[in-house]
């Protein structure tokens, strides 16, 4: 594995925690959807 | 709200607004801005139907979220920024023939259950509706006797690793505990997500539902817990159940030829023809 793809690894785990951090904390309506926005946009090559 | 009352001119504009969504998926455009168009386009009419309250709540929740996950993934950028790769892979460029054959495909799929809904106001259904429209985006991806194994088995993968991590957050339900819970489980499935390997975009729809399901069944970002986290799993299996055989029905040779002479019908209505299944 190149050092890219294990930014994008860790970029990706980062998003996921900060966007599932943010929803647990502002509790808002539909804030389980973040990270799973911050996913899709993360898992794009 | 208005349109609703008129049930022909809210069928039309509805197939119309998903198949030019699905057009630009296919036409690969960007997918969070498809993501967010198709979950608007299935939850907010749905929603509206009972309670136009309860899609403004939605609406704004909507939004906050995609600011809050657009926030999270430009600071992620900042901490792991991207290494710019000597051979950066070209974008694979569809016609505009295949991209309409793609949609017109993904557009017959999701209809049937979308209008279902609607006709009967099922709105504890949105989440293997939108399931349904997330997956229908890639139709060639979940044709085949492999390509439907392999989705289902994604999504069971997706569920399982739910179910796990579930019990581990009821252990220890705390904010600390669920984020590192989670990161650790994103950079497991993260691995084989950016593997070079045709498998690899099933790991993130896995990963996907594993978010769906933790984030709406757990109490950490949702109402309820234990008893709709079995339901939602199941919905979400019939969904991709659903998926898979639907597409393989329309990809019956004989089946096949009767929606694409139908769609040519209909592409011939417009000026732009984007002349389906032509190619």
């Amino acid at each position: 594995m190149d050092h890219s793809s294990r930014q994008a690894i860790l970029r990706y785990a980062a998003g996921i925690g900060l966007a599932a951090t943010v929803a647990y904390v502002l509790a808002f309506p539909l804030s389980f959807v973040a990270p799973v926005l911050a996913a899709s946009i993360l898992s794009a090559k | 709200m208005y349109i609703y009352q008129y049930p022909a001119v809210f069928l039309l504009l509805f197939s119309w607004l998903l198949f030019l969504v699905f057009y630009a998926a296919a036409r690969g455009r960007s997918a969070f801005v498809v993501l967010l168009y198709l979950m608007a386009l299935m939850m907010l009419p749905l929603l509206g139907s009972s309670s136009v309250d309860m899609a403004n709540i939605v609406s704004y929740g909507f939004l906050l979220a995609a600011l809050t996950a657009l926030a999270c993934v430009m600071l992620a950028q900042i901490l792991f920024p991207v290494i710019e790769d000597a051979t950066e892979t070209q974008a694979v460029s569809v016609s505009n023939t295949e991209a309409a054959y793609s949609a017109w495909l993904s557009l017959l799929v999701v209809l049937p259950p979308a209008l279902l809904c609607l006709l009967f106001g099922m709105t504890g259904a949105l989440l293997p509706l939108l399931m349904i429209a997330i997956l229908a985006q890639k139709p060639d991806f979940a044709t085949g006797a492999a390509g439907g194994k392999a989705l289902i088995l994604a999504n069971l993968g997706g569920g399982l690793a739910a179910v796990l991590l579930y019990h581990l957050i009821l252990i220890s339900p705390t904010l600390p505990f669920t984020v590192l819970a989670l990161v650790a489980v994103a950079l497991m499935f993260g691995t084989r997500l950016f593997e070079d390997k045709p498998t690899a975009p099933l790991w993130g729809s896995a990963f996907s539902t594993m978010l769906v399901l933790i984030g709406s069944g757990t109490g950490a970002f949702g109402d309820e817990a234990d008893a709709k986290f079995y339901q939602r799993i199941f919905q979400i299996t019939l969904a991709v159940c659903y998926i898979v055989a639907a597409l393989s029905l329309l990809h019956h040779p004989r089946v096949k030829d009767a929606w694409l002479a139908v769609g040519r019908k209909l592409s011939r209505l417009t000026p732009n023809s984007a002349g389906i299944g032509n190619g």
